[in-house]
């Protein structure tokens, strides 16, 4: 945020010592910004009764990345009679207006008057609308805005709702995949059909702070009911009416046995982490390890009574490449101990076979200044010299580690 | 026409500037008087010469970023940026406004109060990230001004999963190219062109920082190069995650039963079965929870055919081999019926059924499939009942497991 203020920098140095020399919560203090206006309808009447608060989001390259602060610390009012509100306390960054629920509540927010400027979200705009643009901004720190004109409208063949778990939890900013079902009850033809005609749409939606989902319905269909797919369990709404132009919401639905049901799915992948799998070419024990460096995963191999892959041979070399596929890096049991000494494997065993991605790199790296070099297995194909202290280190969270005799 | 209104053509005319006087009369009252603003950059610094748009007009910034629109379009425009630049924020007094989620591209959608004057805008924007590479023989020489498919390689490390993505790219008078990024990550960059090849180690690109050019060394010199191949006779290279490895595939043992597992290319399941004949194996089968999560662990690709059919009684599941079946691990899929006698949704259940409607029959089905994958990377397992060459909602699956005794 910072980069915004750029014009003033020297007045935020100036704040930034201030602040230092007074006290860090002093200081943040300060920093919050208010906001203040109406929310009006399309029509200009004035909304009262409707809970507005200011949502800290973190925004990256355009795209929502996730809340700054907890649901509890976001600023919240409610608008009064004349559809006027004031927020406070307003930490600096991109933020939000909502209306609560922030799925479901019972107007949706179009755009947000300041002065003589309009910000409009995509969803009603004249061209290429789309459903996922919210106005959002940020105030400078520590600077009021006000005569903001919010302006509402009351959404249209929209179902809204809450996903619970079954001991009433809302399940909050969680992806679901929610399918709308809906049927058409030929009232004269009803004792002759034995089915709906009908149909339904899956899709990935995500739930908020609440625990709140939104689904927008096709405006053609006499009843509808709504499921929701989540970790392997289902579950659904009752059957319900909606008028074309009306809304529903309030729908509950509750997943059961969710908590059963996560932790055996938790045990299986623990499983799945134990398996070893053997080559029948040198009946060696390998596996796949999760680890934060090369020291790391050296001590996991050691505490598995294992050592980090070795490979001795092209076949070996061929086997590996089919048996671990994946598009990573994995840390492998090759290294030069100290400057001066030869490559070694790990398990002890010299060097006969090698499969490095550019033949001269290892010796110039070798006799570099650089740290100690270890080696990297990419995927399937090369082995790559990186050094202790390369920034691509951080980023390799896999080894393969191997036992000669298998139990 | 002409004989009923002899005078119809001048009427026309008069009509169209008569319509062209009034709709200027109408519009006046949509636009903003004047404009005015800077488009800087997130470090404030400000970007000189670039080309842009608001509504239906386009402009150039000065020297100093700065800009002035005169009778900008009111309602609902928005800002066009035609360079290599993203658009971050845009701020009138102490608000700051964001672009919309995954709308970068068109940013924000405002409007202006008619007839006012908005100044001091700050448009800040980025530029696109850059990745700046160089393609040269083995003799240093530079590969200038070619059209070559570079191949990027994106590995996510996080985890198990990562793309490939072919992009043209035109190399300079110098070798030179740029090739533009969205987001931080470490690539492996690779081409093959003409007879040559080159390929980087893993680099890892972040987008915050100063990047070091890429150089790509083919493994010859101009003189090696072969013939350009023509668009007809080019391989189709295309690799994609669910694609199928381009390694054979090797025999894995699980220690637990010592039987020897291996995946292999198959045109359908009938085919599948005479290359386990072949091999002196059979399709797997799957006897206990223990094999089916050392499967899981190891057959990570999206689908394989496995040993389980009903081709031969329909509705009797049966493996290849004649062994019992004594366990399964069926996808259960759930649906609402759309019964209009029932006012609560009834689910109804189908184990392993493809399309979910209860009143098709299995007919065509007879075929089981192994999930190593869902649709989004996860560790799935899931048994799926197929036609014998693939099915609705998976495709041709065209990879099977097969399995054997060791001797």
């Amino acid at each position: 945020m910072n980069s915004l203020y750029h014009r003033h920098s020297y007045i935020f140095i100036v704040i930034l010592i201030l602040s230092f020399t007074v006290c860090w919560h002093t200081h943040a203090q300060d920093n919050k910004s208010s906001i203040s206006g109406h929310v009006v309808d399309s029509k200009g009447n004035p909304v009262e009764g409707i809970d507005l608060v200011i949502k800290p989001v973190i925004m990256k390259r355009g795209s929502e990345e996730g809340l700054r602060e907890p649901f509890s610390s976001w600023s919240k009012t409610t608008t009064d009679k004349d559809g006027s509100f004031r927020l406070t306390k307003i930490s600096p960054g991109p933020s939000r207006f909502v209306i609560l629920p922030e799925l479901g509540s019972p107007y949706e927010i179009i755009s947000i008057q300041i002065g003589d400027i309009s910000i409009h979200s995509t969803a009603f705009r004249r061209s290429h609308p789309t459903w996922f643009g919210k106005p959002t901004f940020a105030i400078d720190p520590g600077e009021t805005v006000e005569n903001v004109i919010v302006n509402v409208q009351e959404p249209r063949m929209r179902i809204s709702g809450r996903v619970l778990i079954d001991d009433a939890t809302p399940l909050i900013n969680t992806d679901i995949n929610l399918t709308v079902y809906h049927r058409d009850r030929d009232t004269f033809l009803f004792f002759f059909s034995s089915g709906g005609s009908g149909g339904s749409s899956g899709r990935g939606v995500t739930t908020d702070a609440q625990g709140y989902f939104v689904s927008y319905a096709p405006d053609d269909s006499e009843e509808y009911c709504v499921s929701v797919r989540y970790k392997g369990l289902f579950a659904t709404s009752t059957w319900f009416r909606l008028k074309k132009g009306q809304r529903k919401d309030n729908l509950t639905i509750r997943l059961r046995g969710l908590k059963k049901e996560l932790k055996l799915q938790e045990d299986r992948e623990k499983m799945r982490k134990e398996m070893w799998s053997v080559n029948p070419e040198n009946n060696h024990a390998y596996k796949k390890i999760e680890c934060s460096s090369w020291n790391d995963a050296l001590m996991k191999a050691k505490a598995e009574n294992a050592y980090l892959l070795t490979i001795n041979d092209e076949t070996e070399q061929k086997w590996i490449a089919s048996r671990f596929p994946e598009r990573t890096l994995f840390w492998i049991g090759l290294t030069a101990p100290e400057k001066g000494l030869p490559w070694m494997w790990d398990d002890g065993t010299v060097v006969k076979y090698t499969n490095w991605q550019q033949s001269e790199i290892p010796t110039n790296v070798f006799k570099s200044n650089l740290d100690i070099p270890i080696v990297l297995l990419y995927s399937n194909k090369k082995w790559f010299p990186i050094t202790k202290n390369n920034s691509l280190g951080p980023f390799v969270k896999y080894a393969i580690i191997e036992k000669d005799v298998y139990k | 026409m002409k004989s009923i209104f002899p005078n119809a053509n001048r009427f026309i005319i008069i009509a169209a500037i008569l319509s062209m006087f009034i709709t200027t009369a109408v519009n006046a009252q949509y636009f903003a008087k004047e404009l005015t603003g800077r488009v800087i950059t997130t470090t404030g610094d400000p970007i000189p010469n670039l080309d842009f748009g608001v509504g239906a007009k386009r402009t150039q910034t000065d020297f100093e970023g700065k800009f002035t629109l005169k009778n900008v379009d009111a309602i609902q425009t928005r800002f066009y940026f035609y360079d290599k630049i993203n658009i971050r924020a845009i701020k009138f007094g102490n608000t700051a406004f964001y672009p919309h989620d995954r709308d970068i591209h068109d940013a924000l959608s405002f409007s202006f109060k008619p007839g006012s004057n908005i100044t001091n805008l700050e448009v800040i924007t980025e530029p696109k990230h850059k990745i700046r590479g160089k393609i040269v023989f083995k003799n240093g020489e530079p590969l200038t001004n070619t059209s070559v498919e570079v191949n990027f390689d994106t590995l996510f490390l996080g985890n198990d999963t990562g793309f490939k993505s072919n992009n043209n790219i035109q190399t300079d008078a110098h070798g030179k190219f740029i090739h533009y990024a969205n987001a931080s990550g470490v690539f492996i960059l690779s081409i093959n062109h003409r007879g040559l090849s080159a390929v980087t180690p893993p680099i890892l690109y972040e987008i915050t920082k100063q990047n070091e050019t890429i150089v790509l060394t083919l493994d010859g010199n101009s003189h090696d190069m072969t013939e350009p191949v023509t668009e007809g006779e080019k391989e189709n290279t295309s690799s994609g995650y669910y694609g199928v490895p381009d390694i054979p595939g090797v025999w894995i043992v699980n220690p637990e039963n010592s039987h020897a597992y291996k995946w292999v290319k198959c045109k359908d399941w009938i085919d599948a079965k005479l290359i386990s004949e072949k091999e002196n194996a059979h399709l797997v089968t799957i006897n206990s929870e223990e094999e089916q999560i050392w499967l899981e662990s190891v057959f990570t690709h999206r689908a394989y055919w496995i040993g389980l059919t009903d081709s031969i009684h329909e509705g009797k599941w049966e493996w290849v081999t004649g062994e019992p079946v004594t366990y399964t691990n069926w996808r259960i899929d759930k649906y609402v019926s759309l019964n209009l006698v029932q006012s609560t949704p009834s689910i109804l259940e189908f184990n392993n059924k493809r399309d979910g409607n209860p009143d098709n029959g299995d007919e065509g089905n007879d075929y089981a499939i192994f999930f190593g994958k869902d649709r989004n990377g996860n560790v799935n397992g899931k048994w799926v009942q197929a036609h014998k060459n693939g099915g609705r909602g998976i495709g041709q699956v065209s990879m099977a497991i097969l399995e054997k005794k060791l001797e």
